[in-house]
């Protein structure tokens, strides 16, 4: 089945009033289940890429589906509901909310969902023990490892099981041997879940997780690698 | 989970909430002993105004004796004031119903005279409605007093008069012919307001009937247990006691006649409206400022909100819901420090001196006494003007594009 299109997807920015033009026609598409990565130079458009596929930025031209939905039509309401249930982001600073603990950062998505609260206390006690911070649950973020504070990231990304996970360099802020860490609890979560993954790196290590590697330059896909 | 992620927010940075708790507190504080400063100035001069001789209601035969009957009161005299005065006295709330003579006259001293406005109730009564009235030289009537005067300190100033010495009064009577007689000044009273110390005198009624050669009185003065019956008992007489009378009656309540405490009352309410408009532009300024510097700092936060799923009503939520918090406990704390202050100032210091007022002869010692729904009415204001104010840097927080937010460094 395949979960996201883009097609002929085209992007400019302004700057300094200045037209860029930051992607030139992309075409992808990502089936349900894989684990693929997005390459490529510092400005070659790879972070452009995850956020029209995750509906937080719009695409100027061109067609933008993501598990049968057209996210360029769609309302605030409508998106943020959508990018709530279907979706879950990672990114390279994790950008958790400093003010609450790993548990209740967790916990978040399923609030906005409604959740009843014995359900989303069963289902956040099972995320932390699946990501490994159950000891550390009641800690904020300023008392965790920049490892710990992925694994959250990765617990709130997941906890709603999300048909599609996007992370943006989300080993980008970590050593060698807890992005490797990281990587692995991603996968396994993907061979368990069945949660389909697309990254956005420059990390070797990264890309040799995934079993598909797209290379960005200048805004244009321009070479594609399958393991 | 609004309030509370709002709740925690507010202490991420301590100083800058602290400073605008201080703001707000402040603010309040200054609302709540500025309203109790009021509040006890009005309940003083209006009680000043009720027993200086104006009663809590007054009854007379038609309307325009109020405007037109220090001139003439023989034209509005009652048939049966007794009738009424039973009547009346049958109401628990009603402690005395003191007949009245209020007429014009000329007072003549040895070199100086002038007009006064001569005041007549019976000296038995006279203490239940002219409690606030200090003589401070000689003495107050006996019932045994006849053709003796008390003067307003201004008029005995005006005069040149003192205490046992003879005026002359002369005045128009019922038939229309001018009558004079001469009266021994017995004792000189403080009325504390000054429009009523540079021209009131008074007799004892007998003297006054007597003189003006009338066997009824035009006025009949209902002085009760407390203030706040007034509404009250003014239905009651309306309502029960008119429809079975025999003669024409027609009540005023105190406030209807104390014009020049309307005017204080409008003048202190205008005061307090524009200190509150003050304060609460102080609110809404302190608030924006810490909102938008929250919005600024909070930037990439909102835009991972936004993009784990968060409406932009609830990004808005939340930082009405800080506020809310924010108003709502500096409200507290500006209302505990504003009673607490009102409490020092009122059992430690005994209270404040104030210097004569406009219109006032004597200064006073002032209380804060805040009322307990104005409290509540502060803490209302706060809590709702915090929230209003943060509404702009709320919708500045939800116009970033999310992309844009998590970029934000």
């Amino acid at each position: 089945m395949i979960l996201v299109t883009l097609q002929d997807v085209y992007k400019d920015y302004i700057m300094a009033k200045t037209r860029v033009p930051v992607l030139k026609g992309v075409n992808l598409q990502l089936a349900a289940g894989e684990m693929a990565c997005l390459m490529g130079p510092s400005g070659s458009g790879k972070t452009t890429v995850l956020n029209i596929i995750g509906g937080i930025d719009f695409a100027d031209r061109g067609r933008v589906s993501v598990y049968n939905q057209d996210l360029q039509a769609m309302g605030d309401k409508q998106l943020s509901a959508f990018r709530n249930k279907t979706l879950g982001f990672i990114f390279q600073y994790f950008n958790l909310i400093p003010v609450l603990t790993a548990f209740e950062n967790i916990e978040y998505p399923l609030v906005l969902q409604r959740v009843g609260k014995k359900e989303r206390r069963r289902r956040v006690e099972a995320m932390l023990e699946a990501v490994g911070l159950s000891a550390v649950k009641n800690h904020r973020p300023d008392e965790l490892s920049g490892g710990q504070r992925q694994r959250v990231a990765i617990g709130r990304a997941l906890i709603t099981r999300p048909k599609l996970v996007i992370a943006d360099e989300p080993t980008g802020n970590l050593d060698h041997r807890t992005g490797k860490a990281i990587m692995e609890l991603m996968k396994e979560m993907n061979e368990k879940e069945k949660t389909t993954f697309i990254f956005a790196t420059h990390d070797p290590m990264v890309s040799s997780y995934t079993r598909r590697v797209l290379h960005l330059l200048d805004g244009a896909i321009v070479k594609e690698e399958k393991a | 989970m609004t309030l509370f992620l709002a709740l925690r927010n507010l202490f991420r940075n301590k100083r800058r909430t602290m400073l605008t708790l201080t703001a707000i507190t402040t603010g309040i504080m200054a609302l709540v002993l500025f309203d109790g400063f009021v509040r006890y100035t009005l309940w003083g001069l209006q009680e000043s105004t009720i027993r200086n001789g104006l009663g809590h209601l007054q009854l007379a035969t038609a309307e325009e004796y109020f405007t037109t009957g220090n001139f003439d009161p023989f034209s509005y005299l009652f048939t049966d004031p007794e009738e009424i005065t039973k009547k009346l006295k049958v109401l628990p709330e009603v402690r005395e119903v003191i007949p009245q003579v209020t007429f014009s006259a000329t007072l003549a001293g040895a070199e100086k005279s002038g007009i006064v406005m001569v005041q007549a109730v019976p000296a038995e009564l006279s203490h239940s409605l002219l409690s606030f009235r200090n003589i401070i030289d000689g003495r107050d009537f006996t019932a045994a007093d006849r053709y003796r005067v008390i003067l307003a300190r201004g008029v005995a100033e005006k005069i040149g008069a003192r205490v046992g010495d003879t005026l002359t009064m002369m005045a128009v009577t019922r038939n229309g012919g001018l009558n004079a007689a001469d009266l021994e000044v017995i004792g000189i009273a403080s009325l504390g307001l000054r429009e009523l110390d540079n021209i009131q005198v008074y007799l004892d009624l007998p003297t006054a009937m007597d003189f003006l050669d009338i066997t009824s009185v035009p006025l009949l003065i209902a002085v009760l247990e407390k203030t706040e019956y007034t509404g009250e008992v003014q239905r009651a007489i309306t309502q029960r006691f008119k429809p079975q009378l025999d003669q024409a009656l027609v009540v005023k309540a105190w406030e209807e006649l104390a014009d020049y405490y309307r005017q204080v009352q409008e003048f202190y309410r205008s005061l307090l409206r524009i200190v509150r408009f003050i304060i609460m532009l102080v609110v809404i300024f302190t608030i924006v400022n810490t909102m938008t510097m929250a919005v600024l700092e909070r930037t990439r936060e909102i835009g991972t909100l936004r993009a784990i799923g968060t409406q932009k009503t609830g990004i808005i939520g939340l930082f009405l819901a800080e506020g809310f918090w924010i108003g709502f406990f500096g409200g507290v704390s500006g209302i505990l420090m504003g009673l607490a202050g009102a409490s020092f100032i009122n059992t430690v210091l005994g209270g404040i001196y104030i210097p004569p007022p406009p219109g006032m002869a004597e200064g006073y010692q002032a209380f804060f006494e805040p009322a307990f729904a104005t409290v509540w009415q502060n803490l209302l204001l706060a809590t709702a003007v915090s929230v209003l104010a943060s509404i702009y840097p709320a919708l500045k927080g939800v116009k970033m594009k999310i992309a844009e937010a998590l970029r934000y460094l």
